[in-house]
């Protein structure tokens, strides 16, 4: 990405487009996004000299010309991500109700469910301190809220985000507020998707709120077009003996970036935040977690793969950071990247900030290519090589696919994986 | 007396762990300590030896007719107190030998007498290194870093063996171990028994009892001891198991 | 941590730095403040030639146009650059002196009470000492032996004058007048510093050595150093550092060059021990230091560091691996205590092919002490099969002070292969325990736990610094540790 100044007048056409947006929900609401339209005004977009947007230009998405701000619909376009054998919502008007789930937009939440989205909403996320979560938080009109009772357990939840696209430069809000009550188990996946041919920018925003022992699994699927801006932001919070286990996989887009933010707020709180960035042609992928350990005993597991090959670059920049009297915090942090190309740039910088002795904390990272030996091994033993490479490729993403509890989208994922293997006529370095 | 506990309680975290220990052992005596799971057989090995992590709520210790309680762990070790521990810790990139060498000489200096020069140093430990069949390699490695099971027990049998103390208190020293370490590990004990010296067995087996055969035989349970006897005492409990004291603490207890 | 051992650690926290003596000789100062004027004082002082005042003018006017850099983890007042002196000479240098008989018995003294007797070492130890009190260097031993060998080491004053096509050539090929604000000012206002030129093939038979000492109040030492080791060549040099104890803080920004042509080989190796500042964090030195490398074809820097002393440290020996099969090292223990602040690493640039870099950082935080490892690992398009390992470990001490562990890693050539490991551990309770147990005090448990986790460091400094390293960090935990 190049380094040119940010347009002066892009932030104002942002801020412009957001706040023409009719509101449905509550004035509270109304309040929050006028709020968050002020902070993005003031933070503005970051420049080169921002150190954690140094590797990750904005200034192509800062030059178009943006017509609107649009809601994501449920009709995922004949990308094929929509079936992935899960019930299903989009938020817009939808209702789904049952086994103690209660998933709908803000302007339909009953009392309970509203007062509690008015404690959360935007307030999860770091909405005060990232532009692109400000102006995610501003953009959405009607956020969908779903929310898990006390002890339930209710079947896996799809929510599709699919922007039809049209003619014209379109901002593509989405903001999902996932509310786990004391002990409640929910199961989620998002999938972001577009259709091809315009110019499109998301600024989804997710937050969870895990509940004291809640079990959260969200899975999170950029698939977007190879066109395509889009900057997630994900905020986590969860309380004593929570689990959150999170899947980024980030496959689309050609200037794609999560922010992910946990922060571990109880004592014996278990965060694991699992990704995997396929990245190819110019693609440019960047991933980055903050995992913030506020209280005593918590622990944290990160793992993090990147494959990349053509010209493409990634970038996973993860922090940790260790609060004073944060004692017996056990954090881990692991990020492999395997490059597949000689144009493309792999980028890591994994960072631990500990204010307290008595911690267990390690980051490992590793960059490489595949194993030549193993290759060599495979092939005496008559796989062809382009098998050779599948396997091994496959096994390096094992480690986070393994983790994903939904079987088609494993598949699917394996699928996306050896579409992005060299073939065997290609060189590989 | 060489040793006396009068009496002894100790906590941790406010829980009461030893409720009332009363046990006197003289030099050249070994008393063997036994007890089911969780009743306080470690606790004392390590009140003894001068864990802080447990409070001393009530009681006394006596060694050699001096309280001990007061004195920090290195004091003790220096009056000759040596605790092999049940798990040996780990000191990675500090280098065996060293360490030896190190906690030698402070003890001696401790009680007024040289320092060993390295040669007269290497000489005794690699005698007693033959005496416990540890593998020389292992006094170039550092600390139990990366040691087997076996092999930790043996550093601590050599590290008793080198410094030589008055009162030897083995924990658990047979956990962990196939019966020809157990062996090893047992004549290099028996190797170390004197006249002047004492040592407490702290065991939940019958096992290594058969190896170093004791004078007396204690039974703690529920953090006191509940009946003491001869050797013949241990191997009764080989054949009863601590399933009768469970009945019987429970019985005194209502 | 149990209390009686953060107790301990208080108690021996009051212990105070032994090297903060003031001597008493005559001193030769500048008036404070800068501006070109200053810049042709220094230069004329030293009778330099027109080309260096040049350099040195073109170095200020460039640094004029610069801002000072802040960094996120160093936390400091700002720095009145028009306050500092920027020349200080002891009055006895004027005529320097023709061999160590002629120096100032003061001077002397200085030294013997810094450990480092400049005539002992001429006599008994196999080491050439070049001692540098606040601007200018005292004495240089050993150098006629050297001579025999075509073996340069000088002060950089000297090497002005009797070897001015060497300066010329290398003086800012490595770092230049360009680089970085203090690095920029360093250029305009050096006073003096270290010279070695090494010729083809020859192996300096004895460590090199220079010792450095802040001496003046309110004085900032800008030494330069450069080393070149020609083709084939090979040399050790070490660097010794302390300052008197000060309310005021001082600044020291140094610039080191190294130049190792093809196959050579320059181990440096530095042990800093600079006034840390009090337990309140009053005074001590902002240690702000750019030291850097050019590695040609298959030769080697190797840069190993023991960092205990200042009150801001902000330094990254770094490696440019220009040629085919190129190597470089970074050996580090950080030490930071009280009120310290280190945020140290190093930066390994890969270029040529077959180039290799190995990083391993020990940081020891202790008591309210902040220690920062920062480094950039790049492997350049260029860099076929180019590999790194870096291992960077924390040991914290007490629950307050801060390890913070920032690496960047940039690959762009897919043969490489690059491994970041990090960890964090304590002091175990269990480990002190145990050691008590055995009969070792506290102090010197914790010691030799501390030895123990900086021994890969420690292996790699030559013999008479590796005893001096273990005696300052058991002196620095000293005054910290529990």
């Amino acid at each position: 990405m190049s380094a040119a100044a940010i347009p002066a007048d892009a932030v104002g056409l942002l801020a412009g487009l957001v706040r023409k947006l009719e509101a449905d929900g509550p004035d509270w609401h109304a309040e929050r996004r006028e709020q968050a339209a002020a902070c993005f005004e003031r933070l503005g977009l970051p420049g080169p000299k921002v150190e954690h947007w140094r590797e990750t230009g904005v200034s192509a998405l800062a030059a178009e010309a943006w017509t609107e701000v649009v809601e994501t619909g449920e009709d995922e376009g004949g990308t094929g991500w929509g079936d992935l054998g899960l019930a299903r919502t989009a938020g817009g008007g939808e209702l789904l109700v049952a086994d103690g789930l209660w998933a709908g937009p803000l302007s339909a939440a009953p009392e309970k469910v509203a007062a509690l989205a008015l404690r959360h909403l935007g307030h999860v996320a770091p909405a005060r301190s990232e532009p692109f979560a400000a102006l995610g938080v501003a953009a959405a009109v009607d956020p969908l809220i779903v929310h898990v009772a006390d002890g339930a357990n209710p079947a896996p939840l799809h929510v599709v985000r699919h922007a039809p696209g049209a003619g014209e430069p379109q901002v593509v809000a989405a903001h999902l507020l996932v509310l786990a009550g004391r002990d409640a188990r929910c199961t989620i996946v998002e999938t972001h998707t577009a259709g091809k041919g315009a110019a499109h920018l998301g600024i989804p925003v997710t937050e969870i709120v895990a509940g004291h022992g809640a079990r959260v699994v969200h899975t999170s699927v950029e698939a977007l077009p190879e066109t395509a801006f889009h900057i997630a932001t994900l905020g986590i919070e969860q309380l004593a003996a929570s689990r959150v286990v999170q899947h980024n996989l980030m496959l689309g887009g050609a200037l794609a970036r999560s922010e992910i933010h946990a922060r571990l707020d109880g004592p014996a709180a278990d965060c694991r935040l699992y990704g995997l960035l396929l990245a190819r042609g110019a693609q440019h992928l960047d991933c980055r977690t903050v995992v913030d350990h506020a209280a005593a005993g918590a622990t944290s597991h990160e793992d993090y793969k990147a494959i990349l090959r053509d010209r493409a670059q990634t970038v996973f920049a993860g922090r940790i950071v260790v609060r004073e009297g944060a004692q017996k915090t056990d954090a881990r942090q692991q990020n492999d990247n395997l490059v597949l190309s000689r144009e493309a740039l792999a980028r890591t910088r994994p960072q631990l900030e500990i204010y307290a002795d008595d911690v267990k904390c390690a980051h490992g990272a590793t960059v490489g290519r595949l194993d030549r030996d193993a290759q060599f091994y495979l092939r005496t033993r008559g796989i062809p090589l382009a098998e050779a490479r599948r396997m091994l490729i496959r096994a390096f993403a094992a480690a986070v696919v393994g983790t994903i509890p939904h079987g088609r989208l494993r598949e699917r994922l394996d699928a996306e994986i050896d579409a992005r293997i060299p073939g065997a006529e290609e060189e590989t370095p | 007396m060489m040793l006396e506990i009068r009496d002894l309680y100790a906590a941790v975290e406010g829980s009461e762990i030893l409720k009332g220990i009363d046990l006197a052992v003289d030099a050249g005596e070994v008393h063997a300590i036994m007890g089911p799971n969780g009743s306080g057989k470690s606790t004392l090995a390590q009140v003894l030896a001068g864990r802080e992590l447990f409070e001393v709520t009530r009681g006394e210790v006596l060694f050699e007719g001096e309280s001990l309680l007061d004195k920090s762990p290195e004091e003790r070790a220096q009056l000759g107190i040596f605790l092999a521990f049940q798990y040996p810790v780990e000191i990675p990139g500090v280098q065996n030998l060293y360490f030896l060498r190190t906690a030698v000489n402070a003890q001696r200096r401790a009680r007024g007498e040289d320092e060993l020069d390295p040669a007269s140093f290497m000489r005794l430990v690699r005698e007693k290194a033959r005496l416990v069949e540890l593998d020389e390699k292992l006094l170039k490695r550092a600390v139990n870093d990366g040691f087997s099971g076996g092999e930790k027990k043996r550093n601590e049998i050599l590290q008793m063996a080198v410094f030589e103390p008055k009162l030897c208190i083995l924990d658990e020293t047979d956990s962990g171990l196939d019966i020809d370490a157990l062996r090893t590990v047992a004549d290099g004990v028996n190797a170390l028994r004197s006249p002047e010296r004492a040592m407490i067995v702290v065991t939940h087996y019958q096992r290594l009892l058969d190896y170093i055969e004791p004078d007396r035989v204690h039974v703690l349970s529920g953090g006191r001891i509940v009946r003491s006897g001869g050797k013949e005492l241990a191997r009764e409990l080989e054949k009863t198991g601590y399933g009768w004291i469970e009945n019987r603490t429970a019985g005194a207890g209502s | 941590m149990s209390d009686s051992d953060t107790r301990h650690v208080e108690q021996l926290a009051q212990q105070d730095y032994k090297y903060g003596f003031v001597s008493d000789i005559e001193q030769e100062l500048f008036s404070p403040g800068l501006n070109e004027d200053t810049v042709r004082a220094i230069s004329a002082k030293k009778g330099e030639p027109e080309w260096m005042l040049e350099w040195r003018l073109r170095a200020f006017r460039h640094w004029r146009t610069m801002d000072e850099p802040h960094w996120p983890k160093a936390h400091y007042p700002p720095i009145d650059y028009q306050s500092l002196v920027y020349f200080a000479a002891p009055k006895s240098s004027e005529d320097r002196p023709k061999s160590l008989d002629e120096v100032d018995p003061e001077l002397l003294a200085i030294y013997d009470k810094l450990g480092i007797p400049l005539k002992e070492q001429e006599l008994l130890a196999g080491v050439a000492v070049d001692a540098v009190l606040d601007s200018v260097s005292v004495a240089t031993t050993f150098r006629e032996k050297l001579a025999e060998l075509g073996i340069i080491f000088c002060s950089m004053s000297e090497a002005i004058h009797d070897h001015p096509d060497l300066v010329r050539r290398y003086l800012g090929s490595v770092v230049p007048y360009t680089d970085n604000f203090f690095a920029t000012l360093n250029s305009a206002v050096f006073s003096d510093g270290s010279f070695v030129y090494v010729p083809k093939g020859v192996r300096c038979p004895m460590e090199l050595s220079t010792y450095f000492r802040i001496n003046a109040a309110n004085t900032g030492q800008f030494e330069r150093t450069l080393i070149v080791a020609d083709e084939g060549a090979y040399v050790s040099y070490l660097e010794g550092c302390t300052a008197p104890m000060r309310d005021e803080n001082q600044l020291h920004a140094a610039v080191v060059e190294l130049v190792a042509l093809d196959e050579a080989t320059i181990k440096y190796s530095t042990v800093q021990n600079w006034y840390p500042g009090d337990a309140e964090g009053r005074g001590g030195i902002y240690n702000f230091v750019t030291k850097r490398g050019k590695v040609h074809r298959a030769a080697k820097i190797s840069w190993t560091q023991v960092e205990t002393g200042s009150a801001i440290t902000w330094k990254y020996p770094s490696c440019i691996l220009l040629g085919d099969d190129a190597v470089g090292e970074f050996y580090s223990v950080a030490l930071t205590s009280r009120h310290q602040q280190a945020d140290t690493g190093t930066k390994m640039i890969h270029i040529g092919r077959n180039t290799r870099s190995t990083i391993i950082s020990k940081g020891i935080s202790a008591l309210s002490g902040q220690n920062t490892y920062r480094g950039l690992v790049k492997i350049a398009r260029s860099a076929e099969n180019a590999r790194n390992f870096s291992q960077c470990d924390s040991m914290l001490i007490g629950d307050r002070c801060g390890a913070h562990t920032f690496p960047y890693i940039d690959v762009a050539n897919p043969t490489a292969i690059v491994e970041h490991e990090a960890t964090t551990s304590k002091i175990g309770e269990d480990q002190i325990f145990y050691c008590q147990q055995r009969g070792i005090p506290v102090e010197d448990a914790v010691s030799m736990i501390v030895n123990g986790f900086c021994k890969e460091v420690f292996q790699e400094l030559p013999m008479e610094f590796a005893v001096e390293a273990q005696k300052l960090l058991g002196i620095s935990l000293e005054n910290s540790v529990g």
